[in-house]
């Protein structure tokens, strides 16, 4: 099955339905330009750099500062 | 056993021969070659453990849990961009007013199943010019919550005009305290100077320097506002700070084009985006944490701040906006913004139940230009003032500091994926606004939708 097709379709099901992520999460898409990508690790092998948001600006951190929603986050004053 | 997985919204943007997929649920940024960029899907299956990102309530953003007091239009500063013309007009709260807002806050975070409050002493002037309403608002906020098993916290905002005993007792009765102070004296001088002109440097300068000191029970952070003619300065701006506050907190905001300073010509903040990577270094030379409101990073929520209800501004005359730049009704917007009041007399306030409800209408999910682009987490459709200010509404169209924002969030996206020559990406990206064609599929935010079970 073309992953695209498969991801259309299950992307169809209602919440109740099931998934089964072994046929989904190993399908790289590699040579095929009109397939999708349908996993992390695919779209993670194809990348050419990967990282993460550093936590500094996570709102996590701001709320642990009380800075997330307390204030008006841009009145000049 | 069952497992529950989600599907991951991916939001693609790109320049050149790159393209830049981040999925903010889980925190993930790929950059791949632009050849794979039709291999992209809209969302990507993942186990509900990846998932970072905070879920909040809906009721946690129309419901007031938040109050923002405007105590007063006083202020000893003469702030040559003060977004309220401050000082012009005097209008003082009355600690009525401020005490029945605390209390129907109180009320509504206990009926709704919260914890705690918070309380804000905002403009429109300097709060600490109403000394007597602030110093019993918090004796009343705290004993009134108590009585309700609530906890609150107290932030301010100020200028920091006054001496130590004042500095005493918000140091040691509030949370948080943000400062403005602009920079180094000639730019702080020239911004914002006392009403006769003088300087204000030295005395916001001890303040801050106070503050700091006791920042071990506090949060301390400053804030500066950027005119436009020191969109080169603010690396120095940041430097300034640094040096003498290190490991603190530094906020800064282009000067927008309101109250006394809508009477300037409107010059472009053309570059602020890359005088803010320059900036962000210089911070990080410091250990400053250093942000700009509409780039704090990804969060689950379509709205900026809280101007569906969950932030109740209350201004000195007894007006309830969902903005704080919005608190007469003399004030541009004050139709789109204000949608109720404390009348003498009621404990109640008097709500207007239409005006609230287009407020909670201001959610990204109404911003049919926003939902798609990269940085629609992070600015999640930026100020609903500003946009109102630029478009004549609030819903159309887009930011008109959108290009500084999303080169500023691609920028931000690169750097965490440590791609190299993510300059030169992003000054092309900025020059040609080189955005690849949005995939016409992504219509919704998968974070809000298709929790999935399997066995």
């Amino acid at each position: 099955m073309n992953p695209s097709t498969h991801l259309q379709k299950t992307s169809q099901k209602s919440s109740e339905d099931d998934i089964d992520m072994s046929s989904t999460s190993r399908h790289v898409a590699v040579g095929k330009p009109e397939a999708k990508i349908v996993s992390l690790d695919a779209l993670e092998q194809l990348a050419i750099a990967k990282g993460e948001v550093a936590a500094r600006s996570l709102p996590s951190e701001l709320d642990a500062l009380g800075l997330e929603g307390k204030d008006c986050p841009c009145a000049p004053r | 056993m069952r497992s529950e997985v989600k599907h991951c919204r991916v939001y693609v943007d790109g320049v050149d021969d790159i393209v830049v997929a981040y999925l903010p649920e889980i925190n993930k940024v790929y950059v791949l070659d632009s050849s794979r960029r039709d291999q992209i899907p809209d969302s990507i299956a993942v186990d509900e453990s990846q998932i970072v990102w905070e879920e909040r309530p809906p009721s946690d953003e129309t419901k007031p849990i938040d109050l923002v007091l405007l105590l007063t239009s006083a202020c000893n500063l003469a702030c040559q961009y003060c977004y309220s013309d401050a000082g012009e007009a005097s209008h003082i709260m009355n600690a009525s007013t401020a005490s029945r807002a605390v209390a129907f806050v109180a009320n509504t975070a206990k009926q709704i199943g919260k914890k705690g409050i918070s309380i804000l002493f905002h403009g429109e002037g300097e709060p600490t010019a109403n000394w007597p309403v602030l110093t019993e608002t918090v004796d009343f906020a705290k004993e009134y919550t108590a009585s309700l098993g609530l906890s609150v916290r107290f932030s301010i905002a100020t200028n920091g005009i006054y001496g130590d005993d004042k500095r005493g007792y918000l140091s040691q009765r509030l949370h948080n305290i943000t400062l403005s102070l602009d920079g180094p004296r000639y730019i702080n001088d020239a911004q914002r100077p006392r009403r006769g002109r003088s300087s204000s440097f030295n005395t916001a300068f001890e303040s801050a320097q106070y503050f700091y000191s006791h920042r071990s029970r506090l949060n301390f952070g400053i804030r500066s506002t950027l005119l436009p003619q020191h969109i080169e300065t603010l690396p120095e701006i940041v430097r300034f700070i640094g040096l003498h506050f290190p490991s603190s907190q530094l906020s800064v905001e282009p000067v927008e084009f309101v109250g006394r300073y809508s009477k300037h010509n409107r010059h472009s903040f053309e570059g602020f985006a890359f005088a803010y990577r320059r900036a962000r270094r210089e911070a990080k030379r410091h250990n400053l944490r250093f942000w700009y409101s509409a780039v704090r990073g990804p969060r689950k929520s379509d709205f900026f701040c809280g101007v569906a209800g969950r932030s109740m501004v209350v201004g000195p005359t007894g007006l309830i906006s969902g903005c704080s730049r919005v608190s007469r009704e003399s004030h541009t917007g004050a139709r789109n913004f204000i949608y109720g009041k404390f009348e003498l007399g009621r404990s109640a306030p008097s709500i207007d139940p239409t005006a609230k409800n287009r407020l909670e209408t201001y959610s990204g999910t109404n911003m049919l230009d926003c939902q798609n682009c990269i940085a629609y987490t992070w600015c999640r459709g930026d100020c609903r003032h500003i946009r109102y200010m630029a478009n004549g509404n609030v819903l159309n169209g887009v930011s008109p500091r959108c290009r500084e924002i999303r080169t500023i969030v691609l920028g931000e996206l690169m750097d965490s994926a440590h791609l190299s020559m993510a300059d030169k990406y992003l000054q092309s990206y900025y020059t040609n606004e080189a955005t690849l064609p949005v995939d016409s599929s992504l219509t919704e935010r998968s974070s809000l939708v298709q929790l999935r079970r399997t066995p």
